[in-house]
């Protein structure tokens, strides 16, 4: 189920390692970049390369996804000059990376809201942790709507939550069973979707569904609900000046892994990604831009 | 050859026949040299960890790969497997059978001919194009009659269906065409309606061919992919509906496969689910061949 998304098929061979972090190569060459990994954050480094082959008409970047944990593995095997994430890497991943004389270099390109779905028809509004890990933990109680005081009907008079998740290597999977069910926390069974477009898709058609994944998704069928801290505390929209401000919380950072600082062709373009010019294509793809004051939010 | 001897010089030929015949003896062998890579390859990396989380991997229905401490239960797993194909079987024996009998008995020649190139033609239909299928075309038709949840286990069970019936037909149909033309004539003879023919007479004689094409159906179904990845709703849990999500234990290699760290416990043990897998298929594809034998030696 690897997305494969190719910003061309210029011969990936025709340039060498030295073309991409010595800079001075032949100009006529493309340089041809691969970034591979978190599939939140393949449409964003897909339209950010776009725009970048505007300014830098020279720089190819070829994006793959797969997953943060693909990501992370390709730029241990050394196989990707940039890898994506949207997760921090763990220890032992570092470690194994400096086994194999690889020193990954982490950068922030930008920030992402994890919103929580739930069908256009259900006339839940917000939610909280506690719900959620009611809903998604295996030792939550939760299995029907009026558990947690919804009145749904799902056809039938059935009312069994539907609950919708993604696949095990996802970060977003990860970052989200992190902060709502705990590090030694597990879901209860979810359907595991690849994707977080396929997860809105099956909860935008499934009224009794309920799902995760980026703010920056979107499908008519499915609405984003207000997201609280605990029971009393008020809710906050999952929207950009939320997750800038700190509010939202549960926002988290997006990640590019490079081997060592970035250098050549690979600095040129996350220069590029993290600066003012590129604000609009990261809002466009439905993430927050970095601040540029040098403050970063407080994330969840 | 005589002739061909004549005209060549008696080394040449010898030569010729020397190289052509080694080749083929190759080529022959190569199956098997084929088969035992694979079994090296598949049994080098999962073997040692399906020797050590037997057990466990057999008695829990937690799937939890990643969990700090990972689970490796596969019941789940091998139930979401057999259920689909159990269910698909359910739809695909009946039609596949049906339409073998109308094939070989009631179908006039040039129906025949056209309706074989037609089941031909939806073997031909790639596996991912199942899966669309199953995504965009079943997933709503079964929520409007009254499914929850488009994506499950009836949904891949379809899709296998419609997938395996080329084969069912088409063998099913050469086991029934098999039997000799003097059965048929004979029961003719005695009275026997056509129905009373088909029934009585030529479904007890072609009995282990029709046998041999249903194991190969199965054989078929349990190794799917990519069309059960798409259609079941991925979701580990044990059925306790037709309309539940379910998993299979190839989805989650093929789902799980391009993350785990190589060498990794992750990594390990879905390759010993590939193992599983192979010894499944091959059990199934063994049977059917004794099967097979044993309809030629009757």
């Amino acid at each position: 189920m690897t997305r494969v998304l190719f910003l061309s098929l210029l011969a990936t061979t025709a340039c060498s390692r030295p073309d991409k972090n010595g800079g001075e190569a032949d100009a006529s060459r493309p340089v041809v970049l691969q970034a591979k990994g978190s599939d939140t954050m393949v449409n964003l480094i897909q339209r950010l390369s776009e725009e970048y082959a505007k300014v830098s008409p020279r720089t190819v970047v070829a994006v793959t996804g797969g997953g943060s944990g693909t990501g992370i593995k390709a730029i241990i095997d050394g196989t990707t000059d940039m890898a994506a994430s949207s997760r921090a890497m763990k220890d032992e991943e570092k470690a194994q990376a400096e086994g194999k004389g690889i020193h990954p270099v982490e950068t922030t390109i930008a920030f992402d809201g994890l919103s929580i779905y739930v069908h256009k028809d259900n006339p839940m509004t917000q939610v909280d942790f506690d719900t959620l890990k009611l809903i998604f933990g295996s030792e939550g109680t939760a299995a029907h709507w009026k558990d947690v005081g919804v009145t749904m009907d799902c056809g039938n008079g059935d009312d069994a939550i539907v609950k919708v998740g993604r696949q095990n290597n996802s970060g977003t999977y990860e970052y989200f069973k992190e902060h709502v069910l705990g590090t030694e926390g597990k879901f209860t069974s979810t359907m595991d979707q690849s994707g977080t477009q396929q997860v809105l898709d099956v909860v935008g058609t499934t009224k009794c569904a309920i799902g995760y994944g980026g703010m920056g998704y979107s499908n008519p069928g499915a609405k984003h609900l207000c997201l609280a801290k605990g029971k009393t505390d008020a809710c906050v929209e999952p929207i950009e000046q939320n997750v800038l401000s700190g509010n939202y919380p549960f926002s988290r950072a997006l990640f590019i892994y490079t081997n060592g600082a970035p250098s050549g062709a690979v600095k040129e373009f996350l220069d590029w990604s993290l600066s003012a010019a590129a604000d609009k294509v990261v809002a466009e793809a439905g993430f927050v831009p970095t601040p540029k004051s040098g403050a970063a939010p407080a994330g969840g | 050859m005589a002739e061909i001897a004549r005209r060549r010089p008696p080394s040449y030929t010898r030569h010729v026949e020397f190289v052509i015949e080694g080749l083929i003896r190759l080529c022959g062998v190569s199956a098997i040299i084929f088969i035992l890579a694979i079994f090296v390859f598949i049994g080098k990396e999962g073997i040692g960890f399906l020797l050590r989380n037997v057990l466990p991997m057999l008695v829990s229905i937690d799937w939890s790969p990643t969990a700090e401490p990972p689970v490796y239960g596969i019941l789940a797993l091998v139930v979401g497997t057999l259920w689909c194909v159990g269910l698909s079987l359910c739809f695909s024996v009946p039609v596949g059978l049906a339409s073998a009998v109308y094939l070989s008995e009631f179908a006039s020649d040039r129906a025949r001919e056209s309706l074989k190139v037609v089941v031909e033609l939806l073997a031909a239909i790639p596996s991912v194009v199942w899966g669309f299928i199953g995504v965009m075309i079943l997933n709503p038709l079964l929520q409007k009659l009254g499914a929850q949840v488009g994506l499950n286990g009836l949904n891949g069970a379809i899709v296998l269906a419609l997938m395996t019936l080329p084969l069912l037909v088409s063998l099913g149909e050469d086991a029934l065409r098999a039997v000799p033309e003097s059965y048929r004539q004979a029961a003719i003879a005695m009275g026997a309606t056509r129905w009373e023919m088909v029934w009585r007479v030529l479904m007890p004689a072609a009995q282990r061919g029709l046998l041999v094409a249903v194991l190969l159906g199965v054989g078929r179904c349990i190794g799917e992919t990519m069309a059960v990845l798409m259609a079941t709703g991925h979701a580990v849990r044990i059925p306790t509906s037709i309309y539940d999500p379910v998993r299979t234990l190839t989805a989650t290699i093929a789902a799980e496969l391009g993350e785990a760290v190589r060498g990794g416990e992750h990594y390990q043990s879905l390759f010993a689910l590939g193992i599983l897998l192979f010894a499944v298929t091959f059990v199934v594809n063994f049977i059917a061949d004794r099967t097979l034998r044993g309809r030629r030696a009757s």
